[in-house]
């Protein structure tokens, strides 16, 4: 796989890598950290907003409850004023004992003394339950009421007395028992009696439809014999201004107050008496309004005061404060949206440069490695002459490079087979530059000069001219007189080549010179000898000696020697295939840092 | 990879401790500088403990040695191993330093 197909896939697409791992996507990646970004970011927002409510609904609770204490405050005063009027009524003809119940609570009973020729008439209860109307504003009315045998001589059904102010200055008195013994059946008389000590009745609706509730006391004789019931009428919608205006905890709160059936306070007014409601219906109604229901039952008459609050109130500050942080989060999300957008960008940006400027050398790389001749057999048409050569890149841009020509001398005519095989010093885009640099002077430089040492003389001058960053390159030049074997053979500062005949090969000592870049002018010096068509010369770059396997042992000189050593009767094909193999053994899956270039030569007669 | 830089009498000493592969020659730039300013003097590179250079390590040595030649400096390797004498001869270096 080239450079270029590497980097096409690195970029933005979701692809394999070259050992089938999955490969993420920039855009992946950023999806990814923004899914992070808000899932954070909305659960923390979600735990703030959870804990909010519940602290709004617990101070709700605490509100609540203070307010229904006023409430219930509020009544209790304004009932235990009716309790007094009425100890203060039956006390004007009653005596009154304290008595413990059975258990232990204090009550007051109250006796009838006079005796029945001796009681009062008719018109004289009349008359003083006028006068304790006209003294208690705050009632609605009040009654003495008589067993039917007790009055039986000026009443036959008995006596109920029963006075009211009914509009200013004007007392209304009723003499229930005229219309009949109904009432001796109802709570406050029929109940009271039953009970035998002083009670609240249940709210109920009076003989004119106002909704009232009672405090009734006994009436007993010295024998503990009932007589009848003191009974006194307070008017709930009384309560109504006092709690509305009291107990507000909330802008739109509502406080009601119900008994076991209907509402006796109600913010709508239409809603007392008509209405059939229980506590339950209440919270139903406020569970689908969006409301909360806060009650307390008041024990003594069975009345129920509930705070109604819508869930708008009670969150009002919680909400406030949610809607601001929404907006702040959204704004910083939107920030981070963008940095991640710009980011993004950038990076495409830089990575996109990156790739083109790296594709682009990659092609020039590609053209130069395009110039090194790759077809084998090179001379299909010549006997005397087999040579064949590899290339390993490595993973990053290199600097091998090897190449041949046959030339012929215009002076003497006699044609001579010339080879380069090179290695620059470090890697990546400055090594392939000279690389390529090399290369381009080879090809020229050999095709003017004869003798080796000349050759890399020259391409030394050329590279060394203006080397601002010191870059070499390290050669092995060799000139090959095809008719009689004759090898020049210069050494820029590279690895000794093999010579390998028979059985046996071994590395040729060839005086070193300095790599070609490092100093212009320099001097270099060329070895001669002969090569035998028996004989295969081998020349390679530091790639191959210095390959490491995982463990980063070295491959070094004597594996190599020995493999040529082994083939050394082989073509150089064979040979070359065969070093190959035995370092790909030896690697395993150690990444190439390298490039590697191996060259043989054999000549034929 | 790691330079140890020290003054002495002369010049400088830089005591090379590791490899100077291609990746070590891209991170040591900032004590090869430090070397490079006693250019008019001896720069001795001690190289008991390096185990390894590489053509990368080898152009750092061609620079120092550049610079130390215009300056009329000079660049000496003293305790080289034996692998690092043989790159050294088979690349032609040793003959630009003085070697002990």
């Amino acid at each position: 796989m080239n450079i270029r197909e590497k980097i096409k896939e690195w970029k933005w697409t979701n692809g394999k890598d070259s050992n089938g791992k999955k490969m993420y996507s920039m855009w992946q990646l950023c999806l990814w950290l923004l899914f992070l970004v808000v899932a954070t970011y909305s659960l923390s927002f979600a735990r703030n907003y959870y804990i909010a409510k519940q602290q709004a609904l617990l101070d709700a609770k605490t509100k609540a409850d203070l307010n229904l204490q006023i409430a219930s405050g509020i009544i209790d005063k304004h009932l235990s004023q009716v309790k007094i009027s009425c100890d203060n009524l039956a006390s004007t003809f009653l005596e009154a004992k304290d008595v413990i119940d059975e258990n232990g609570n204090k009550y007051k009973k109250f006796v009838y003394h006079n005796h029945p020729g001796a009681r009062e008439s008719k018109s004289e209860i009349f008359a003083g339950l006028e006068l304790f109307t006209k003294a208690n504003p705050h009632l609605w009315g009040a009654a003495i009421a008589f067993e039917t045998d007790f009055y039986q001589d000026t009443c036959p059904n008995g006596l109920c007395a029963f006075v009211r102010h009914s509009s200013k200055d004007v007392y209304e008195h009723v003499d229930i028992s005229a219309m009949g013994d109904k009432f001796r059946e109802k709570e406050w008389y029929g109940g009271t009696k039953m009970l035998g000590r002083p009670q609240w009745t249940k709210p109920y609706l009076d003989v004119i439809g106002e909704l009232i509730v009672s405090y009734c006391i006994p009436i007993y004789d010295e024998n503990d014999k009932f007589l009848g019931i003191v009974d006194v009428d307070y008017q709930l919608s009384r309560f109504n201004n006092e709690l509305t205006q009291e107990v507000h905890p909330y802008e739109n709160s509502e406080l009601m107050l119900l008994t076991s059936n209907q509402f006796i306070v109600h913010p709508n007014r239409n809603y007392i008496k008509d209405k059939q409601t229980s506590i339950d219906d209440l919270k139903k109604d406020c569970e689908t309004d969006n409301k909360r229901v806060y009650f307390e039952t008041i024990d003594s008459n069975m009345m129920t005061v509930a705070l109604v609050c819508s869930n708008d109130d009670i969150f009002k500050n919680v909400n406030e404060i949610t809607s601001k942080i929404r907006i702040y989060g959204s704004i910083g999300l939107i920030i981070t949206l963008i940095l991640l957008f710009l980011t993004i960008v950038e990076i495409k940006k830089v990575t996109e440069s990156r790739a083109n400027i790296e594709s682009e050398l990659t092609v020039a790389s590609n053209i130069q490695m395009d110039m090194l001749p790759k077809m084998f057999p090179a001379f299909p048409d010549r006997k005397d002459i087999n040579v064949y050569a590899a290339l390993k890149p490595a993973k990053s841009v290199g600097g091998d490079l090897y190449d041949f020509i046959i030339r012929k001398d215009p002076q003497t005519g006699k044609e001579s087979f010339c080879f380069i095989v090179g290695d620059v010093s470090g890697k990546g885009v400055p090594a392939a530059l000279l690389m390529a640099m090399v290369c381009s002077l080879f090809r020229d430089i050999a095709r003017k000069k004869q003798k080796a040492s000349e050759i890399v003389s020259d391409i030394n001058n050329c590279i060394s001219d203006r080397n601002e960053h010191d870059m070499f390159c390290t050669l092995a030049v060799g000139v090959i007189d095809l008719e009689t074997g004759k090898l020049e053979y210069c050494n820029a500062g590279h690895n000794q080549p093999i010579i390998a005949k028979g059985n046996k090969a071994e590395y040729v000592e060839i005086t070193p010179n300095l790599p070609v870049g490092a100093f212009g002018n320099f001097e270099y010096i060329s070895n001669e000898m002969t090569i035998s068509p028996d004989e295969r010369l081998f020349i390679y770059t530091d790639g191959l000696t210095e390959a490491e396997d995982i463990k980063k042992n070295e491959y070094g000189e004597l594996a190599p020697l020995e493999i040529v050593k082994n083939h050394a009767n082989d073509t150089p094909e064979t040979i070359i295939n065969n070093v190959l193999s035995g370092l790909s053994a030896f690697v395993g899956k150690a990444e190439q840092s390298d490039d590697i270039t191996l060259m043989c030569i054999q000549l034929n007669k | 990879m790691e330079i140890i830089i020290k003054e002495i009498k002369n010049g400088v000493e830089g005591h090379f401790v590791g490899r100077l592969d291609t990746v070590a020659a891209t991170k040591v730039g900032s004590e090869m500088t430090k070397l490079g300013e006693y250019a008019d003097k001896e720069i001795l590179l001690d190289f008991a403990e390096l185990e390894f250079i590489s053509s990368s390590g080898l152009r750092l040595l061609l620079m120092l040695n550049k610079q130390a030649k215009a300056k009329k400096g000079k660049v000496i390797i003293a305790n080289a191993s034996d692998e690092v004498k043989h790159v050294l001869k088979l690349t032609g270096f040793i003959s630009l330093f003085e070697i002990r």
